[in-house]
């Protein structure tokens, strides 16, 4: 996967400079001051994610591979995971993931959460069933659909989306790690939501769905829009950013029948 | 590792005196016949320090091997309820026979337990203990930890022993009786663990990455105390 990206990236790239070879310093600063606007030159864009990318090397099953993604510290994660909840910033990609995203989020981060439901999600049975014996925390079964589930999100949802982009020629390609990290980082927001989730009233329930999902939904919307903003077709660039945050409200909504709300029925 | 380097030393010696020896023979045969005997004195030691070496087992009665890996283990389970002494040497001669046994009893006293279908399977149990030992240790690896591979799973393996107690104590006591004792059973097993398992693996990473070791070790342990508490 990842060495078919590099060679598409190259081709591109080249192509790319031999275009615009000689502004790309002053389109950088152009890039700064006004921000990823609308009308934003592509080269700054693209050298910065270019450069990003080049550091990236080794071979895909080695581990020193691997262990160019776990190269954070403490206060960086504490920063992405926090920024990943407050859209306060303009571009959760550019703004936090590059130079180096890191694998140690989403991983952890999705295990917190496969067993965050596990183990919240059989408090709120047994509540519901108002401790009645024999039915508390025995179901087993909800750690693994919810592994199930939450990793092929976060692996399948993004690949998808870079298939997209790569399809579509998108001048901001980035690369699939990034995205898996961005992915990864936005599902932060429901580990707390899961504890919330305990207290059994439905339109209480309701609420931290369109909040968390309003909150991250805004995050994820705001990281891809930049990357297909410029697509020839609008209907792709906006059915594009529609569709990442309908996915992410059904997976909070699965999240709410399936594991919580599924004694009602 | 001074009495190898000191055996080293002597067959070094022996075979230079050898070698001299041969040549004293080659000159004359009344210092030839004297020769064997004030090499076989020298040998002496020699032999003694094959014997502290402990890596000729296979002289000894299998009883007397089995009894020293015994005692080798049971000087970590030592270690863990109550730290002391010298951590670096238990580092050192790592083994997994520990982990194995404790996530093997830990899979058997807590495979449906309540009966119903909704239990975890014997697979389950294990899957979780182990390879989520070697999942946190590849962590500790991955961010950079100065340890190897097969200490850090030894060390994490071992740790699990007061969840383990503890489980036993809940499943085969307790079961499904006095709720609140066995919550405060499980969480001293589970402050235990993480506690001595801090102890062991603090030392291996810079300032900088320590939460990002501590937490994936104390997430495991809660994820076995949460399965001990609700499954027994």
């Amino acid at each position: 996967m990842d060495l078919n990206f590099q060679n598409f990236e190259n081709v591109n790239s080249t192509n790319e400079q031999s275009g615009a070879f000689g502004g790309n310093i002053g389109d950088r600063n152009n890039l700064v001051g006004s921000g990823a606007s609308s009308s934003a030159p592509s080269g700054g864009v693209f050298d910065d994610s270019q450069s990003s990318t080049s550091t990236r090397k080794g071979n895909l099953f080695s581990f020193e591979y691997y262990q160019q993604f776990f190269d954070v510290e403490t206060d960086q994660v504490i920063k992405r995971l926090l920024n990943s909840v407050v859209p306060t910033h303009r571009n959760y990609i550019q703004d936090f993931l590059q130079p180096i995203p890191d694998l140690w989020g989403p991983f952890w981060v999705s295990v917190t959460l496969v067993f965050a439901i596990g183990i919240f999600g059989n408090l709120a049975q047994f509540i519901e069933n108002d401790g009645a014996k024999g039915t508390y925390g025995s179901d087993f079964r909800m750690v693994t659909s919810a592994s199930t589930l939450i990793f092929l999100y976060v692996v399948i949802v993004p690949l998808l989306l870079y298939g997209l982009l790569w399809n579509r020629r998108s001048e901001l390609l980035h690369p699939y790690v990034d995205l898996v990290c961005l992915y990864g980082y936005s599902l932060a927001i429901f580990i707390p939501v899961t504890f919330l989730w305990i207290i059994d009233i439905g339109w209480f329930r309701w609420a931290l769905i369109f909040m968390s999902v309003g909150l991250s939904g805004t995050v994820l919307a705001r990281a891809i829009w930049p990357a297909v903003q410029n697509d020839v077709n609008k209907m792709v660039a906006f059915g594009t950013i529609i569709t990442v945050v309908v996915l992410h409200f059904l997976l909070a909504f699965t999240f709410k029948v399936y594991f919580f709300d599924s004694m009602h029925t | 590792m001074n009495s190898f380097g000191n055996a080293s030393v002597d067959i070094d010696m022996l075979e230079r005196e050898m070698a001299a020896e041969q040549t004293a023979n080659l000159s004359g045969n009344i210092a030839g016949m004297s020769a064997p005997k004030s090499s076989s004195n020298r040998r002496g030691p020699m032999q003694e320090v094959d014997l502290d070496a402990e890596f000729d087992t296979l002289e000894e009665p299998v009883w007397d091997t089995v009894k020293r890996d015994v005692m080798t283990v049971g000087a970590k389970f030592s270690h863990v309820i109550l730290p002391h002494g010298d951590k670096q040497q238990l580092l050192r001669d790592w083994d997994l026979w520990g982990p194995l046994f404790i996530c093997v009893g830990l899979a058997l006293l807590l495979q449906h337990n309540g009966g119903t279908e909704s239990a975890p399977q014997f697979t389950q149990v294990f899957t979780i203990t182990f390879f989520g030992s070697v999942i946190v240790t590849a962590n500790i690896k991955l961010l950079g930890g100065n340890i190897s591979f097969f200490q850090s799973l030894c060390v994490i393996g071992y740790c699990l022993l007061p969840p383990f107690a503890a489980a036993v104590l809940c499943s085969l006591f307790l079961h499904g009786i006095a709720f609140p004792l066995r919550l405060l059973i499980t969480s001293i097993g589970f402050v235990w663990s993480t506690y001595a398992a801090m102890g062991f693996l603090a030392g291996c990473q810079p300032d900088k990455k320590r939460l990002l070791v501590i937490y994936p070790v104390f997430l495991f342990y809660f994820i076995v105390s949460w399965m001990i508490i609700s499954h027994s």
